[in-house]
């Protein structure tokens, strides 16, 4: 175990996404080979083995995720096909097969995001389209899955967005304890919102984490921890990565007693342009405490806080070339 | 193939070969085309030396290609002339064969006459699906045409301004892209030629494009050049549904939520049950049309290349296998700097729970671990180097300057070069060079479990001085600083046996402000098992130094440093007994106060002795262990310098010389007794040079202990004492209450706590102990470090104990799911057994257990099955769905009661404990036997409250459940049950 394990995700095109699940001994991939291939961890050789191997969708499969193991081994994955699809895996003859249990299919628009909700919350599932769409669905029966109903719709910005602007991504609120809350990134609006119900469920735009200089491509609220506060980090095609800091605003929410859309103050607490280049993909740790991110530079950064609580770049991944053409 | 064909004015084509000056020659010597070595042809020269195809009109040659599929056969596209074809094909193998002239003329078929415009532009030639070959070739403005070749004469005519750099893409066989003349790239299929499936601006600017073209290495990718720009855009273009865009947009129009709920509901079984409504239909309506399923591309991503100096002239896509997530472009500008740029593609991360990072690169998917070091790939370079040298490789510029009299205008044409298969990528890690890095230089070795390791920079002072034993700290290590990240460490922590045992714990972590904390938590913890924490009538279990000095009862929170302190709850003790105490030989003196009560806690409470002979055996002890420096200082502390004197004395010779001068010192100073001489600070001789002699000694020390010794006899001021950060704070606040006046102390031990509150060092908890303010200061750690597992330990011992605190019942809930992520159930399991003794015990001690834990078990009605406790909604608990649960615990109870009828009241008692301990290791709750008499007389429960049937009878004595007799335990504790949870 302590050499870098490395394997070939022998996918015939490039990855999109990688997840693993709730312990960590699971990892699915997608690709634009149409696949999804789980892996499962070996501990005694230490390796990860691949599982099974399907074709998820008629296009390229964009984003995976694990739902909480206590509903099964259940994927869910979203693709430019414009639907969402749930996995389930089932044992025939002590083989292992993942199924299809439901297709989501009412968007209009490539399916650019899907995560389920903590587990806290139930059997749920964000999605997010192309349309700047999120839809909520929810598992009526945990034990069927075939049946899922949209309980929750609402658009992130105003009107649907345009093609190469229209690059939205969401990420669930972990806390158990407080209200369910999301963030998402709202394509050419250029900045990321939180969304929470309101007194009347409906979900509002709240807190606006703003100052970006290009479309949001990634958003990621890190675990709580315990913290008095949230952190939330974002992935800017201006090359620039951010972290939001989310305190109370104890003068506002708590004073009047009633909802309030401003429930936090948000500052930006760091700014990074080390990829001088689009970033896509922020990603917190389990405890919030590391963010890596990535971007078209090829290099996966990793940013951790200092003892005064700066934020710094903690050291560069690279997948290194090898010798190429043209050194010879 | 190194041939090269020219087309020039006169409508003739020139066969050149380029792999020798001397042309026309058939050797195969393999010698590559090598952009550095470049040759001019003079084409002027030689033209009658080259092998040529001549039009038969003398006109321009706008265009030639060769076919890829057939690399014999060369196109050319010629302006256009009367009674002339002006697109020819030619097989040059034929004419090499036969010497020049001959000429094989294929006919284009003879829409090529009806074009307007004569043939220019670019012309490309491209294999389609089975061998066909088909030239393609633009007319004018409005026309792109595709012709296959030879023998079918069946065209395919596109009207369209898109009618530039049309290239297919060498993925798809039915897919080509072109572009107009003011930035708009259009993509085609030939399936469906009506109408581009694709079309997109490059730029806000209409500017025209120079070039497109399709990457051969990876599939959607279009790299495109516009004119006068110096960099290249580069657009990834995916599969998206193979529904046309128009059926969607009619499904938009239907699309309503409500008729989505209702069929989703009323669409009953099915495997893909969502696969419905007007979505469904319309999938159907779509395949039974007879459209070939044409995918609909949608443009996904786009990107910019680093910009060139001067504007791009051409560009072309690096054939060759750089890596799987890496394509490279290779262009010109204006100046003839040939740069290649490599383009990666975004891996994709995700990280394993444990604190492992997976990293996807192209097909490779690499997994960092957490556990140990990487011995092998990851360290070896030095660090700046590898960072350097990536950056350079990252984007590399060959300086490539080509003569001055050579301008190319042209194409840079593609190096064919299969014959390298590169070394499959490596992966490195690398800290960036001059980055003086949080973790990387100044790591602390540690040995066991630590988690102050996150500060290691600013505490290596700190940690490495404490106590037994100075740590220098460790070699720094460069690794991914994966391994000491907190989430790594806390699960090794679990693993270890973490746990809320402090004594354990304080063997696991390594020295440290950690360490102090848990040598705190056991010091409390014995005093309170002790019942020594009592004062009066307060009990001050793990309370601090500063509720203790306050006086504040067990949940008051801590007055802030800046408001005046309240006296008034401060259990007074006379100053005769003080003066009592005193008298007891045995017994250290501490400086006389009002507060001598309160100060011994405290100072029992830092771990300070309180007797002469306990604090000899401890020294003696430390003398035994060699470290001669703690023991003095220890006794010193204690105010006692004849025994630090006597330690110096039996160390080496620095330490003899310095027992010297504490004994000079000491003989100075006027009092006879230590404890006289050390209080009476003020009446020190006022010796300057003494004075700044010991000051300045003092600071050459690097030993604390040393340094405080002598930082206090130059001044006599204990106060410089507590200057010395590097000292343990429970050394700083054992000197402080033994020595500092009343009002000092206060004043010292509240702005130290507030300051360490406000930072957050966990250490500070002697001062705060774990009251609210501790709370705070805990909370605040957290914050900074992000280690819930200490603060989670540490508060559950006294937290649900002693008072309440939301925070440390998320804490607690939320190291619970962090265990169970981790796969760590037994160690969840533990502590979750260990909360529960914590808790049984304060039911003991007559705290009830009820208020601190939510109700587990409810009874329910047989018929309506509501709970038989009014308007019940149990707070917290939520089912799967999110919706509130009604009823847990099964009905077990209401069974359990009437079948045992008259069964005494510990039946119900034991059920509810087994049960509370079943739903997470929760104690019993406290549901005294004998309550039940006082609650018959409000609270008759005969009839469920939401149905209003009557309750179930006693099977032995069939009375209704809930008709309260006299001294009936098993309804007495029924009854109560029914309140409990109505209360709730």
């Amino acid at each position: 175990m302590n050499q870098v394990t490395k394997f070939d995700g022998s996918h015939e095109d490039l990855i999109h996404d990688v997840a693993f699940n709730y312990y960590g001994n699971r990892l699915a991939t997608c690709s634009s080979d149409q696949k999804i291939k789980v892996w499962d961890y070996n501990e005694s050789d230490g390796i990860w083995e691949s599982s099974s191997a399907f074709k998820a969708h008629s296009c390229a499969v964009l984003k995976t995720s694990w739902a909480h193991p206590e509903y099964g081994q259940v994927l869910a994955s979203c693709s430019f096909d414009r639907s969402v699809i749930v996995w389930e895996e089932s044992y025939h003859d002590a083989a292992k097969k993942w199924t299809a249990v439901a297709t989501l299919r009412d968007g209009n628009g490539t399916v650019q995001d899907v995560e389920f909700a903590p587990n806290h919350l139930g059997l749920r599932l964000a999605i997010v389209a192309a349309d700047g769409l999120v839809k909520i669905y929810e598992a009526m029966d945990v034990t069927s899955l075939a049946h899922w109903t949209m309980i929750d719709s609402f658009a992130v910005g105003e009107g649907p967005s345009k093609d190469e602007e229209g690059n939205h991504c969401l990420s669930w609120c972990t806390s158990k304890f407080t209200t369910q809350m999301m963030v998402v990134g709202c394509a050419k609006d250029h900045v990321a919102k939180i969304f929470r119900q309101d007194p009347n469920n409906k979900w509002q735009a709240c807190e606006i984490l703003g100052g970006h200089g290009g479309v949001v491509h990634d958003v990621s609220w890190a675990p709580n921890m315990g913290r008095s506060y949230h952190l939330i980090a974002t992935a800017c095609k201006d090359g620039h990565v951010r972290i939001f800091k989310l305190t109370d605003d104890n003068q506002g929410g708590a004073m009047s007693g009633g909802w309030t859309r401003k429930l936090f103050i948000v500052t930006c607490i760091a700014d990074f342009a080390d990829h001088n280049a689009e970033v896509w993909r922020v990603e917190w740790n389990v405890t919030g405490t590391i963010l890596s991110s990535s971007g078209d530079d090829g290099k996966v950064r990793l940013w951790k806080a200092t003892y005064t609580g700066d934020w710094k770049c903690m050291s560069v991944v690279s997948a290194e070339d090898g010798p190429n053409a043209f050194q010879r | 193939m190194d041939l090269t064909a020219v087309g020039l004015t006169t409508g003739r084509t020139l066969l050149i070969r380029m792999h020798r000056s001397e042309p026309w020659i058939f050797e195969e010597k393999g010698n590559d085309f090598r952009p550095d070595t470049p040759r001019q042809v003079s084409i002027a020269q030689n033209q009658r030396t080259y092998p040529s195809f001549s039009a038969r009109h003398s006109r321009a040659c706008n265009v030639v290609a060769f076919s890829k599929g057939c690399p014999n056969l060369l196109a050319v596209g010629l302006d256009k002339v009367r009674n002339d074809y002006c697109l020819m094909v030619w097989d040059i193998e034929q004419a090499m064969s036969s010497s020049r002239g001959t000429e094989s003329n294929y006919a284009p078929s003879g829409s090529i006459n009806g074009g307007s415009r004569s043939a220019s532009g670019s012309l490309q030639t491209s294999r389609f699906g089975r061998t066909t070959e088909i030239a393609e070739s633009y007319f004018g403005k409005d026309f792109a045409k595709g012709y296959e070749d030879p023998n079918s004469p069946s065209s395919m005519v596109i009207s369209t301004k898109a009618v530039h750099g049309l290239c297919m893409d060498p993925f798809n066989d039915n897919r080509m892209a072109s572009c107009t003349d003011d930035g708009n790239i259009s993509i085609w299929d030939i399936r469906k030629p009506t109408q581009a499936i694709l079309s997109f601006d490059t730029g806000p600017q209409k500017a025209p494009l120079v070039r497109i073209q399709f990457n051969p290495q990876r599939s959607g990718l279009i790299a495109s050049l516009t004119k006068d720009a110096p960099c290249l855009k580069v657009w990834d273009i995916q599969e998206g549904t193979v529904r046309a865009p128009r059926s969607v947009s009619r499904m938009d129009s239907n699309h309503n939520l409500d008729s989505n709920m209702q069929q989703g509901s009323g669409n009953a079984g099915g495997i893909l049950s969502r696969s419905h409504d007007r979505d469904g239909l319309q999938t159907v309506r779509e395949s039974e049309s007879d459209e070939p399923e044409i995918g609909i591309p949608i443009l996904w991503k786009s990107r910019r290349t680093k910009p060139s100096s001067k504007s791009l002239q051409s560009f072309a896509w690096i054939p060759t296998f750089v890596s799987n997530s890496t394509s490279g472009l290779i262009s010109i500008n204006k100046e003839s700097l040939i740069e290649t740029t490599l383009l990666k593609e975004t891996s994709q991360i995700a990280w394993e729970p444990r604190g492992a990072l997976a990293v996807s690169d192209g097909n490779i998917i690499s997994c960092f671990p957490s556990r140990r070091p990487s011995d092998g790939t990851t360290t070896e370079p030095a660090p700046q180097i590898a960072f350097s040298e990536m950056r350079k490789r990252n984007s590399k510029v060959i300086n490539l300057q080509l003569p001055a009299n050579r301008k190319l205008n042209g194409e840079v044409g593609n190096a064919s070069d299969t014959g390298s298969f590169n070394q499959p990528p490596s992966i490195s890690i690398m800290l960036p060079a001059g980055l003086p890095g949080p973790l990387g230089t100044e790591g602390v070795k540690v040995s066991g479990v630590t988690s102050s390791h996150v500060d290691a920079n600013r505490r290596t002072s700190l940690t490495a001085v404490v106590n037994n034993g100075w740590i220098p700290p460790a070699a720094s290590q460069i690794d991914t600083g994966l391994e000491q990240d907190i989430s790594v460490i806390m699960r090794e922590g679990a693993i270890k046996g973490y746990c809320m045992d402090a004594a354990i714990n304080m063997n696991l972590v390594g020295p440290g402000t950690l360490k102090d904390f848990w040598a705190w938590m056991l010091r409390a913890e014995k005093i309170a098992q002790k019942d020594g924490a009592r004062i009066g009538k307060f009990d001050f279990s793990y309370q601090g130094v500063l509720p203790v000095l306050l006086g504040n009862g067990v949940s008051r929170r801590s007055t802030p440093s800046g408001t005046p302190r309240s006296m008034s709850s401060i259990p007074r003790i006379s100053s005769d007994l003080s003066s009592q105490l005193l008298k007891q030989g045995d017994e250290i003196p501490i400086v006389p106060t009002l507060k001598l009560a309160q100060r011994k806690l405290g100072l029992k409470l830092c771990g300070s002795e309180l007797y002469r002979s306990e604090l000899k055996e401890t020294v003696e002890r430390l003398e035994g262990e060699g470290s001669y420096e703690v023991a003095a200082g220890w006794a010193f502390f204690h105010g006692e310098l004849d025994l630090a004197i006597g330690v110096l004395s039996r160390g080496d010779d620095k330490l003899k010389l310095m027992s010297i001068i504490v004994a000079g010192f000491n003989r100075n100073s006027t009092s006879g007794t230590t404890l006289g001489g050390l209080s009476g600070a003020n009446e020190k001789p006022s010796n300057s040079a003494w004075r700044a002699q010991c000051r300045s000694h003092s600071q050459e020390q690097s030993n604390p202990y040393i340094r405080a010794i002598f930082s206090y006899i130059s001044s006599g001021d204990w106060r410089d004492v507590l200057e010395e950060k590097s000292l343990t704070l429970a050394d700083r606040v054992g000197v402080a209450l033994r020595f500092l006046s009343d009002d000092e102390l206060m004043a010292y031990i509240q702005s130290t706590a507030e300051s360490l509150t406000n930072s957050g060092e966990i250490d500070g908890i002697i001062l705060t102990g774990l009251t609210e303010a501790g709370v705070d200061l805990l909370t605040n750690y957290v914050n900074r470090t992000g280690d819930i597992q200490t603060v989670t330990l540490a508060s559950s011992v006294a937290i649900p104990r002693y008072f309440k605190d939301i925070r440390v019942d998320e804490w607690v809930d939320i190291y619970r799911d962090l265990l169970d992520r981790w796969q760590l159930f037994y160690t969840r399991a533990r502590f979750d057994i260990a909360r529960g003794r914590s808790l049984q015990q304060s039911t003991q001690s007559g705290v009830s257990a009820a208020d601190m834990t939510p109700t587990q078990i409810y009874v329910r009605c047989n018929f309506c099955n509501q709970s038989i406790a009014r308007n019940l909604l149990i707070p917290g608990v939520r089912g799967r769905d999110g919706r509130r649960l009604i009823v847990t615990g099964g009905g077990g109870p209401g069974t359990g009661v009437s079948g045992a009828g008259h069964g005494n009241a510990l039946h119900g008692h034991d059920k509810q404990g087994s049960m509370g301990g079943a739903g997470g290791g929760v104690a019993v709750p406290g549901v005294a036997p004998g309550t039940g008499g006082g609650a018959s007389s409000s609270n008759k429960a005969v009839v469920c409250p939401s149905c209003s049937k009557p309750l179930p009878r006693c099977a032995i004595c069939l009375l209704h459940l809930g008709v309260p007799t006299e001294g009936n335990s098993a309804l007495g504790a029924w009854s109560s049950l029914g309140n409990k949870t109505s209360g709730e």
